[in-house]
């Protein structure tokens, strides 16, 4: 199934990609694509994993919510705007 | 985009727009950018968002504060982009019946857009160096 990946803030600027699309094979929690997804970038994984924050198509998720197929996933980090 | 914009932002502009008769307090918040923080001296600030997703939570946002104070009436607005010293970087406009109402409403709103509008800013520094501001608390 195909997934749409948008990065912000400094997560984005650090890996030098805001916008990915996957292809996976099975069903994934938010959480657990983005531990796959920071193994290439094995110091900034451990920088975010306790800090970021996940959304499925603009609704903010907890780590544990499961894809689907077409679904667009942000990976946040902590808001800072105001 | 209707509470976002990269057009420079004041709390007059939000506070003109509508007219409550029933509403004795009008209570205004500018976030405005400022030359400094944690010691190092700020030349410009950048403010990205995740503009559908943050629509949706701003407009969340007002309905959610007006559902905990049903008398008041809120409005506002955030900018993005690319924004100098002194530049208003969110106008929050709260009318209510009376003042205590539309203070708490207001602060209400500025202390939850922070923590549920996916914005972020950049702070770029005067000694050419720059930095994205992280606030992990949100994240408890």
């Amino acid at each position: 199934m195909s997934i749409k990946i948008l990065f912000f803030g400094e997560l984005s600027e650090s890996i030098k990609k805001s916008e990915i699309t996957l292809e996976i094979p099975n069903s994934l929690s938010v959480g657990s694509l983005f531990t796959n997804l920071m193994k290439d970038y094995q110091s900034l994984g451990e920088k975010w994993q306790n800090h970021i924050l996940y959304a499925v198509n603009h609704t903010q998720v907890k780590r544990d919510f499961i894809v689907t197929d077409g679904d667009e996933v942000a990976f946040m980090p902590p808001m800072s705007g105001g | 985009m209707k509470y976002l914009t990269k057009q420079k932002i004041c709390a007059q502009s939000l506070s003109i727009k509508q007219s409550h008769p029933n509403c004795g307090g009008l209570c205004t918040f500018e976030g405005i950018v400022r030359n400094h923080h944690n010691g190092k001296s700020v030349k410009k600030m950048e403010y990205q968002a995740y503009e559908v997703m943050a629509e949706k939570e701003l407009s969340s946002l007002i309905a959610y504060i007006q559902n905990k104070w049903p008398m008041c009436n809120v409005d506002l607005i955030h900018r993005i982009g690319n924004l100098e010293i002194g530049d208003v970087a969110v106008a929050i406009a709260v009318w209510a019946p009376h003042r205590k109402e539309a203070f708490q409403a207001c602060e209400a709103t500025i202390d939850r857009l922070k923590k549920t509008v996916p914005i972020w800013k950049k702070e770029f520094y005067t000694d050419g160096n720059n930095d994205w501001v992280i606030c992990t608390h949100q994240s408890e």
